[in-house]
């Protein structure tokens, strides 16, 4: 049983939001200021808190700053604010995860369940000398298996092969074409879209919202990446 | 070879070659031409000959020239003359007779007898002319004095061969006009009366077997005349008292000649007063009425015992060979004791006679002038004539290779590794290039007028002139000065520095300098003008300089303040709405108008700020009333989610939260776009711009889309080329646009049609389409659907925003691509055109 902090200033949105991760099998702490959750944290054992920006008192930003003066318990903002700077902003002061409202309830708790594994569960299965580890993602090169914040996915030779090429070199842009020769060993007929697809794909079993990736990155005009930055 | 081409004196040496060999190779090809045509060669030789004397001694280039058209004459007009070589008609420097200093003017007979010999004594005061004429009947015939007379006595010429010598003496001034020559032979009468005192018996005996009388003439010609009509001859001639007799022997002699003799003979007698003396002066005048049939008279002057006669001989007709007639009458002989004594004497003659005429002039060794010195050259042209080619192609190729030397080694000099420009090459090289100009100009202009020594040495001088300006143009190219060191380059550089001085300190532009110039140059030509055509009005040029110096200030004020105010309007008018108009210059209505056009752009300037302002408040205003709206909206979205989960039997109300639903998936939607859509409106997006391969982004594209459209059962038909085609744009805004057409395409397409999505390139954009079928009909102009809130159906009812194809206009303007849409029927189809540089508005 693990205790997840809510903190936002809305109480329908408390009340929302404790529904859901009860109903997930979560415990629940409720703050509507920053205040009353860096009081509650210091409190008691919290394994996640799923914090507003824009509060009363004592804002999000300042109490995730407070926070990760003594802890490192995982934190994920709920803003509305859509900005970027906002949510880089954010993740640079130590948050964990973001999610914009409104948001869709069950990709809250996606991202709630991966952020426990991995502030719980760092590492595991069964890590060998071939095993890639990068942000979040595990590949047991042996087993072929592979682990996304703890949770083991299913992914087809290609996908595997793929997040592989990726993984071995953080950061660095592989084209439709380089990943095509590496992969499929072998020239690419004319333009394909073939590997696209495949991204996407793997995108939708690795990613908790495809569209906003975060591990596989598209760099458009140019191919995919995975950057080790990435948290 | 560098210590050669640095050292001075081989330059020296060259630069003489060049003149030496310059004028060699010009002798050797003239001694060539010259040598080649013999009569070319002695017509040259002529020339010169000529020149020397009238170059020389100008007096007596008339007597020459007239010498040589008289034999000209002879051998143009005579018919027989013709035959003869013109070898014969020849004028020459008589170089043969180095001792004489005389020009001689001879003719002779077919055997070589002398008929005339006119000599001209030079002397470095005077020419003095003497004729010597050697005649057969027709001369000796003068001497008629008496008929059947027995008592002739004769006086002997000895005792008056000083006379002719003392005149000759006396009268050595050219100029002596005629009287005064009349004078001087006066006095020498009495002079010659005075000193010959003994009379002498003898009577020298004419030869008896000569058929010619020769006489010696001398005379003093005023040759400054041009048209000589009077020639005094002064003889001093055997005088033979018995002439007639003796002259008659001659006629008998001669008989088979003369056709006609007659002699009108008075009785006359001289007087054998011892006290007498004998001997006479004979003055001719020699009359030249026509040169063509000339008509001479010999008036002579016979004296005798202290008396003298006149005597007259008329002679006329053609002295030419041909037919050589004349009738010399002596017209008069009138004795001054006896008035009435007239006799003439007349008679013809008729003979063939060939002349040869030669003209002698001396060789004057001392003269060494430029033709001398050109002579000499054609004789050892003659020397050396069968190797002239060869030693003019030694020549010419020593020529050539003193001249590229010169030039090769132009500029460097002794101790220094590069080039310099020093000394003569310092002189500005347009200077230079007039004066070699004025010197053409000079050489063309002395070219008829004056001397042709001076010509010869003009044309040097410039030739000397052309080459030095050949070289220190070379010199000048190879230090880097030919540009710079000019007046031309240096008022130029000034001119343009003012202009920036002016420039900077007026704001104004180099037409101000311009336009100074321009003033200047226009005064100039007034005051030239004025000049040319009043040039006595000094006053109203120097009015009018005064005017034009007060003018030009007030011109260049109003040029300086209107350039401000031009480019200020420039500046304005090109959208710069900071830009004011401030000069200190500006005055009265142009500082009324710099203001005018300041308070526009204030206005403007307030307006635009006024809009930035409202628009940054409205992108403002509507981010927080979005940011206001989530938050309910997140309880709403939530609040339905989870009552969707609850269990509820009535199905209308089911039906009632599905709408819920539905309507607040919108609503989210149009809270997040329209964020988006004022934020790319109003540029207020970061952009970078990186190389992007467009295939790739569109293979990435279909990658993302391929799914979707299927699910809408639309086949995605891509047009990609293999080729990658970069362009330099924000890839992850080009995907935001790629992304909005695309999630339009999925939303309002037919389905079971086919999507079109393609790239091509042109020569400076890249064209990405997308082409589909509308489910509905489209009752909306292209224009329409790029304004916000706008949807191709009326409807309202589809899950878009309506702000898509607007906010991907707006983000597609700010990568600076175009976005253009094309409604055809149900053909929906989008073209976004990518500049392949980066274009960044």
């Amino acid at each position: 049983m693990y205790t997840v902090l809510v903190c936002d200033d809305e109480r329908d949105i408390v009340s929302a939001l404790k529904i859901y991760l009860t109903s997930d099998g979560y415990n629940v702490l409720e703050a509507f200021n920053g205040k009353e959750a860096i009081d509650i944290i210091e409190n008691n054992e919290v394994h996640l808190i799923l914090m507003d920006i824009m509060m009363p008192e004592l804002d999000g930003l300042s109490a995730l700053m407070k926070i990760r003066e003594k802890y490192n318990t995982p934190v994920i903002f709920t803003t509305a604010k859509s900005e970027d700077n906002d949510i880089i902003l954010g993740l640079n002061l130590g948050a964990d995860d973001y999610i914009t409202k409104p948001f869709n309830p069950v990709e809250l708790l996606a991202r709630v369940r991966s952020q426990i594994r991995r502030y719980t569960k760092l590492g595991g299965g069964s890590f060998t000398d071939s095993t890639i580890s990068i942000a979040g993602i595990a590949i047991d090169d042996n087993a072929k298996s592979v682990y996304v914040d703890s949770k083991e996915v299913n992914l087809t030779p290609k996908e595997y092969e793929i997040l592989k090429l990726l993984a071995q070199n953080p950061g660095k842009v592989y084209s439709p074409t380089d990943i095509y020769r590496n992969v499929w060993k072998d020239e690419p007929y004319g333009a394909d879209a073939t590997v696209a697809v495949h991204i996407r794909h793997l995108r939708e079993k690795i990613e908790i919202n495809p569209n906003q990736p975060r591990y596989i990155k598209v760099v458009w005009g140019q191919g995919y990446k995975i950057d080790d930055t990435s948290r | 070879m560098w210590r050669f081409r640095r050292s001075r004196f081989s330059k020296f040496i060259a630069g003489i070659l060049i003149l030496f060999l310059s004028v060699a190779i010009v002798a050797n090809i003239a001694g060539t031409f010259l040598i080649m045509d013999e009569n070319l060669y002695y017509a040259g030789r002529d020339l010169l000959q000529q020149k020397v004397y009238s170059y020389l001694y100008d007096y007596t280039a008339s007597d020459l020239m007239r010498y040589l058209s008289i034999a000209e004459d002879m051998q143009s007009n005579n018919e027989a003359y013709r035959n003869y070589n013109s070898s014969e008609l020849e004028l020459y420097r008589s170089k043969y007779s180095a001792n004489n200093s005389n020009i001689i003017f001879r003719i002779t007979d077919e055997q070589g007898n002398i008929l005339l010999k006119n000599e001209h004594i030079i002397t470095d005061r005077c020419i003095s002319f003497s004729s010597t004429f050697a005649t057969n009947t027709v001369y000796s015939s003068e001497w008629f004095q008496q008929s059947d007379s027995e008592k002739v006595t004769a006086v002997t010429a000895p005792s008056y061969n000083g006379a002719p010598t003392t005149l000759n003496n006396e009268v050595q001034q050219p100029e002596t006009s005629e009287p005064a020559e009349d004078e001087s032979m006066t006095a020498k009468e009495e002079t010659v009366t005075e000193t010959k005192d003994d009379i002498s018996d003898i009577i020298p005996l004419p030869p008896a077997d000569t058929t010619k009388y020769q006489c010696e003439e001398s005379n003093v010609t005023n040759i400054n005349s041009d048209n000589i009509t009077k020639i005094y001859y002064y003889h001093k001639a055997p005088l033979d008292f018995k002439i007639y007799q003796y002259c008659k022997d001659i006629a008998k002699g001669l008989s088979h000649n003369i056709s006609e003799i007659s002699f009108w003979q008075e009785d006359y007698t001289v007087g054998d007063n011892e006290d007498y003396e004998y001997g006479y002066f004979i003055s001719q005048s020699f009359n030249v009425t026509d040169d063509t049939v000339p008509t001479k008279s010999f008036s002579t002057k016979l004296y005798c015992n202290g008396k003298t006669a006149d005597i007259t001989y008329t002679y006329n007709g053609s002295f030419y060979p041909e037919e050589f007639e004349s009738r010399l009458s002596l017209s008069s002989l009138i004795l001054e004791n006896s008035s009435d004594t007239s006799k003439e004497l007349s008679y013809y003659q008729k003979s063939r006679v060939q002349l040869k005429v030669e003209v002698f002039v001396p060789y004057n060794s001392s003269v060494k002038d430029i033709y001398r010195y050109a002579e000499q050259l054609i004789d050892i042209g003659i020397i050396y004539m069968d190797n002239i080619i060869a030693i003019t192609v030694l020549d010419f190729l020593l020529f050539i290779l003193s001249f590229v030397f010169i030039f090769w080694s132009a500029g460097y000099i002794p101790g220094r590794d590069e080039p310099v420009a020093r000394g003569l090459h310092r002189i500005p090289f347009d200077l230079y290039l007039l004066l070699t100009a004025a010197g053409a100009v000079g050489c063309l202009a002395i070219i008829s007028t004056s001397d042709e020594l001076f010509v010869v040495l003009g044309f040097i001088g410039w030739a000397l002139l052309l080459i030095g300006l050949l070289y220190t143009m070379t010199v000048r190219l190879r230090t880097a000065t030919l540009k710079k060191n000019t007046v031309t380059y240096k008022l130029f550089t000034a001119v343009k520095s003012a202009a920036a001085v002016m420039n900077e300190a007026t704001g104004s532009k180099l037409v101000i300098a311009l336009a100074i110039v321009l003033f200047v140059f226009i005064t100039v030509c007034e005051i030239i003008l004025l000049f040319t055509f009043n040039p006595d009005y000094h006053e109203v040029s120097a009015i009018l300089f005064i005017l034009r110096a007060l003018e030009l200030p007030v011109v260049l004020l109003l040029l300086i303040t209107l350039t401000a105010v031009h480019s200020g309007a420039k500046a304005i008018s090109k959208g710069d709405i900071e830009y004011r108009i401030r000069n200190p210059l500006l005055f009265g209505p142009i500082k009324k108008h710099a203001e005018y056009l300041n308070s526009i752009n204030d206005a403007v300037n307030s307006a635009v700020e006024e809009r930035m302002k409202s628009e940054s408040l409205k992108t403002e205003l509507i981010t927080n009333v979005s940011h206001d709206l989530k938050t309910p909206l997140t309880s709403i979205v939530n609040y339905v989610d989870l009552l969707k989960k609850e269990e509820i039997d009535n199905p209308k109300a089911n039906e009632y939260i599905e709408v819920i639903d539905r309507q607040s998936q919108r609503l989210k939607k149009l809270a997040i776009d329209i964020v988006e859509a004022s934020k790319a409106a109003t540029g207020n997006i970061e952009v970078h711009f990186e190389n992007t391969a467009l295939n790739v982004i569109l293979l990435q594209t279909s990658g993302e889309y391929i799914e979707r459209l299927e699910e809408k059962k639309l086949l995605l038909v891509a047009e990609i080329p293999d080729e990658a085609i970069t362009v330099s744009t924000d890839g992850r805004l080009l995907w935001r646009i790629i992304d909005n057409l695309m999630s339009n395409i999925c939303k309002y397409s037919m389905p079971g049609t086919r999507v079109y999505l393609s790239l091509e390139k042109t020569d400076n954009s890249a064209v990405i389409s997308f082409r589909n079928i509308s489910r509905e009909k489209l009752n909306i102009t292209p224009e329409s659907l790029t304004e916000r809130f706008v949807r191709g159906d009326t409807s309202r009812n589809t899950e878009g925003s309506g702000l898509g194809l607007s906010i991907a206009n707006s983000l597609a303007k700010i990568i600076g691509s175009e976005l253009d849409i094309t409604i055809d029927g149900d053909l929906f189809k989008v073209t976004l055109r990518i500049p392949l540089k980066a274009n960044t508005p």
